[in-house]
């Protein structure tokens, strides 16, 4: 009988103590630390479809210019950060990315070299829940082959004439700020010289590869 | 370190082999306990004398469930890591009628033959050389229901994600629905249960 008694008491204790558990369950909120959320694939995919994911060079150097309210976040290494940037751009890794509070509406440009990595950012911050965010279409490459070291083919258009020279204003605009040891608008030649990281160095890349 | 320790590569695969033998030990020795090497006792789950199968079984899901959801909040167990299998859901159906009327007819289920055989009961080994049988059967013919037993899949299906409820609430609902369950396991084996005592462990 004390027996029986004693064992029910254990149930009944149990049972009380996964009842709490239960309870306090409801106020714990989610064990992920807000690292799972949500997302509507459709809108993401409908985004992505209607290039609202994105800006040009061109785009972004005109805001830049315009002192247009937004921030410019530079993804790659601190290496290559401080051997150029982007003017106004921020150095932030990935996970300090999505560590950041930024407010919601907040206009957002991400680049990285070629960007890969710009866009696997964008993903997560879309995930977030942050509505303006976009990626540099083509990365610093995009943005050294546009903006600061613009080409004009012998066969080009008039249209291509006109960007051109929009381009060239850009690209003088920008060569001024970030390029006192160099300014180049014509289509040099790749030539790597061995420069100390703390100078600006700027060469022409062949390739769009990597992140 | 963080749990799934396998997973985290606290042991090797060898090692492992190692690790699923003692919890298989304590998931035998705890059967055992429960009394569910007798198929009398599990079978009289089906005539609500002895409810003991469910209220072992749902307690287990309820402890595992309180672990994982605490353990995962206090940062000890990376939730995402932990194996969940993948849902098909009308293979999945088909196979726990099968599995149902296999329990029903032979008294056990495939963990509590092992006890049985394991104890030195008969019925437990014929129940044993059946399932092996079956193991056996259902390999050489997997090529035939392999189309079926991939179709309609769901991929990680938990409750939470299913029935779009935060974590915490369905928490809080399945263990509702298990003391709920206790006490009408409790009160149908009043019901149910022979005057004479024998619902002893």
């Amino acid at each position: 009988m004390i027996r029986q008694l004693t064992s029910l008491s254990l149930n009944k204790w149990l049972a009380l103590a996964a009842g709490g558990l239960g309870v306090l369950a409801l106020f714990a909120g989610s064990p992920f630390q807000g690292h799972r959320v949500t997302i509507d694939l459709k809108d993401l995919a409908r985004t992505i479809e209607s290039e609202g994911d994105h800006v040009e060079a061109d785009q972004l150097a005109e805001r830049i210019m315009l002192k247009s309210r937004m921030r410019v976040i530079d993804l790659r290494d601190s290496i290559s950060f401080a051997s150029y940037h982007i003017p106004t751009a921020q150095l932030l890794s990935m996970e300090e990315l999505l560590e950041e509070r930024s407010p919601k509406e907040e206009m957002l440009v991400l680049y990285s070299e070629g960007g890969i990595h710009a866009a696997q950012a964008w993903m997560l911050l879309k995930a977030k829940g942050l509505a303006n965010v976009y990626t540099l279409k083509g990365g610093l490459n995009a943005w050294k082959e546009d903006i600061l070291f613009p080409v004009l083919s012998e066969t080009a258009s008039p249209e291509e004439r006109v960007l051109f020279a929009k381009r060239k204003a850009l690209s003088e605009y920008f060569g001024r700020e970030s390029l006192p040891v160099r300014r180049d608008t014509t289509a040099a030649p790749a030539k790597p010289r061995p420069v100390p990281p703390a100078k600006v160095v700027l060469e022409r890349e062949k390739t769009r590869d990597g992140c | 370190m963080n749990a799934p320790f396998y997973k985290f590569g606290l042991f090797g695969e060898d090692a492992s082999l190692v690790v699923a033998l003692l919890i298989g030990i304590g998931f035998g020795f705890f059967l055992e306990r429960a009394g569910f090497g007798s198929a009398r006792k599990l079978a009289a789950q089906f005539y609500f004398t002895d409810l003991r199968v469910f209220k072992v079984m749902f307690t287990a899901i309820v402890t595992a469930m309180l672990g994982v959801f605490w353990l995962s909040w206090l940062g000890l167990l990376d939730y995402t890591q932990v194996a969940v299998p993948s849902t098909y859901l009308i293979p999945q159906i088909v196979g726990g009628l099968v599995f149902g009327i296999g329990f029903v007819m032979g008294g056990y289920c495939p963990g509590t033959c092992c006890v049985a055989a394991a104890t030195g009961r008969l019925d437990g080994f014929v129940h044993l050389f059946g399932m092996i049988s079956g193991i056996l059967l259902f390999g050489e013919l997997f090529s035939f229901v392999e189309g079926f037993y991939h179709s309609t899949p769901m991929g990680r299906a938990t409750l939470p994600d299913l029935l779009q409820l935060p974590f915490g609430l369905t928490i809080f609902l399945i263990v509702l629905l298990a003391l709920a369950g206790f006490a009408a396991a409790e009160w149908l084996e009043g019901k149910f249960a022979p005057s004479t005592e024998e619902a002893g462990s």
